[in-house]
């Protein structure tokens, strides 16, 4: 049987163009590092994504990037 | 492309037959003994000699049981393993056997065709590994002979086909897939071939492991042993199948399955088989076609998905095949070319030089000075997604061209690894995921350039084996891979 799971790279070549090295980070990493973009950070916005992806819910105590059913719903 | 010599070689070393392909510009030939291809047989005897092909085969039934002797049967199949023979009390490893296979067949050619065969093309299974190539070079090398380079065997036989059919090879087919389907007595394999632009691309291959001819011989013996004890009323305990007795039993087998390809059923007869109590049984019996096909029925039809997988994996229909060749001997078992014909109906073709097809396939690709070149295009996968391309489809894959040092960075260090995601690219598709760990140091970067710099070397060495070596710049190992499973192309662009 043939795996749904695919291994992430986690390597970009160093060259020029892929300068500063901070913008292909993880968004969670990224955060961790840079202290939730404070200060003069500038995420990416897949950074950002990323990011909100792990922040730890403050309605369900996990990291469910909204998906826990206790969000009120936006009209 | 440039004729760069008089005469091309080339070499199908197989598991049951080996053959020498001749190339001199005009129609290929194959250099038999007499009209039958040399078997891969090699009989030592306690004295010291060495006997190879027809005779030592011939001998196998009168000399097994003689102490002393040794018979060494399919040794390509051992290559790579690491695996010895026991011979007059030494051991003997299988390059050294597999290099008195090439030993005679250089020197019948020259005795019998005055031909000197130093150098030339090799053919290999498709699933023949980095270790085996290997160890199958030194054996060559230790005839006498250099391996140029090798190429898969079904993919020699495209070669041979499109070359002798009709005078004009490429232009006939371009555009064309063709399916080879390669059963012969150790490995199938399957191939889908495809001529784009006068290049000869390997799409999809597939394999079954080692069921082949050899194996149904083994499913006979048992069979065959099975119905012997029950007949005889005799344990497995009291008649076993000793090793001296097994090669002679199943070179019987083999040639009742032979018979089976064209007779509805075959004796087989075993000579003073077994001694038991002082007495000498026999085995004789009748082997019929259904008792065969009830043997490999399952191994049929296991192949039979694999043809389907590999037209699945180039998102064909069989009704997109254009051409399928049967060669290899299992391919003449008639349940094979059944199920084939039921598929692919007229499209099917029964080569009939299946015997030689891949050595004159060999000997052609050295006359022309082919030479392998990357089928498809081969990357990194970036850590944003994209597709970082090292060598595209059509580089000639040999050591100095392919080659290459890039440095990367690791975006996410935390688990320790920077993990490199080698891909194939085809068609527009990524295909053939490798990935390789390489440890790196798990310390957060804290400046905005400060990721950990990973240095990353590839190269194709002279066996056609991607060796990849990657090393974090704080670290003081790296890690290092082999990859041997690479598809190649033929270019054959300007060849007439």
């Amino acid at each position: 049987m043939r795996s749904q799971l695919q291994i992430a790279s986690n390597l970009m070549p160093d060259e020029p163009g892929n300068r500063p090295h901070y913008r292909f980070l993880p968004g969670d990493l990224a955060a961790d590092i840079y202290r939730g973009f404070a200060g003069d950070f500038h995420p990416t916005p897949r950074q950002q994504r990323e990011h909100l992806q792990y922040i730890r819910c403050f309605l369900c105590g996990r990291t469910c990037a909204g998906t826990c059913g206790k969000y009120p719903e936006v009209r | 492309m440039a004729i760069n010599k008089q005469v091309g070689f080339g070499i199908d070393f197989g598991t049951t037959n080996s053959v020498v392909g001749v190339c001199e510009g005009g129609p290929t030939r194959a250099l038999l003994d007499g009209d039958k291809p040399n078997p891969s047989v090699v009989w030592y005897t306690a004295d010291g000699n060495v006997t190879v092909g027809r005779k030592a085969k011939n001998s196998l039934n009168g000399y097994a049981d003689v102490p002393g002797n040794t018979f060494v049967n399919s040794v390509k199949l051992t290559l790579g393993k690491g695996r010895s023979f026991r011979v007059a009390g030494q051991p003997k490893s299988a390059p050294e056997v597999a290099s008195e296979i090439f030993a005679f067949l250089l020197h019948q050619a020259k005795e019998r065709h005055s031909l000197d065969v130093k150098e030339g093309v090799v053919t290999i299974p498709v699933d023949f590994d980095g270790a085996a190539r290997h160890e199958l070079r030194l054996a060559a090398e230790r005839a006498g002979f250099y391996v140029k380079t090798f190429i898969h065997e079904p993919f020699a036989a495209v070669v041979a086909y499109c070359f002798s059919h009709q005078g004009t090879p490429i232009e006939d087919f371009e555009g064309r897939n063709i399916l080879v389907f390669d059963w012969g007595g150790g490995t199938l394999d399957i191939t889908l071939a495809a001529v784009r632009s006068g290049r000869m691309i390997q799409v999809a291959k597939a394999d079954l492991g080692h069921r082949a001819g050899d194996y149904f011989d083994e499913k006979i013996l048992r069979l065959s042993h099975h119905r012997f004890l029950e007949s005889s009323n005799l344990t497995l305990e009291e008649a076993p199948v000793g090793a001296t007795l097994k090669d002679r039993y199943l070179g019987r087998c083999e040639a009742a399955k032979l018979i089976l390809s064209d007779e509805r059923s075959s004796d087989l007869d075993v000579t003073s088989a077994f001694r038991v109590n002082g007495k000498i049984y026999d085995v004789t019996q009748e082997l019929t076609r259904e008792d065969f096909e009830s043997q490999v029925g399952i191994d049929v039809r296991d192949a039979m998905s694999k043809v389907d997988s590999v037209i699945e994996e180039a998102r064909l229909t069989p009704r997109d095949v254009d051409l399928v060749l049967l060669i290899g001997g299992s391919s003449r078992i008639p349940m094979v070319r059944r199920e084939i014909q039921e598929r692919f109906g007229s499209r099917v073709v029964y080569v009939k030089n299946a015997d030689t097809i891949i050595a004159e396939g060999a000997a052609r690709v050295d006359y022309l000075g082919m030479l392998p070149v990357l089928a498809r295009a081969l990357g990194v996968r970036l850590a944003d997604g994209a597709f970082y391309e090292l060598f595209p489809a059509g580089t000639v894959a040999k050591p100095g061209v392919c080659e290459k040092q890039i440095n990367f960075f690791c975006t996410d260090n935390r688990d320790g690894e920077a993990k490199l995601v080698l891909v194939e690219k085809y068609d527009g598709r990524e295909m053939n995921e490798r990935v390789l760990g390489i440890p790196v140091s798990r310390d957060l970067p804290h400046r905005y350039n400060d990721s950990e710099r990973v240095t990353v070397n590839l190269s194709l060495d002279e066996d056609l084996i991607l060796r990849v070596f990657g090393k974090g710049a704080t670290q003081e190992r790296g890690a290092r891979a082999e990859y041997h499973d690479l598809l190649f192309a033929l270019d054959t662009r300007g060849v007439r």
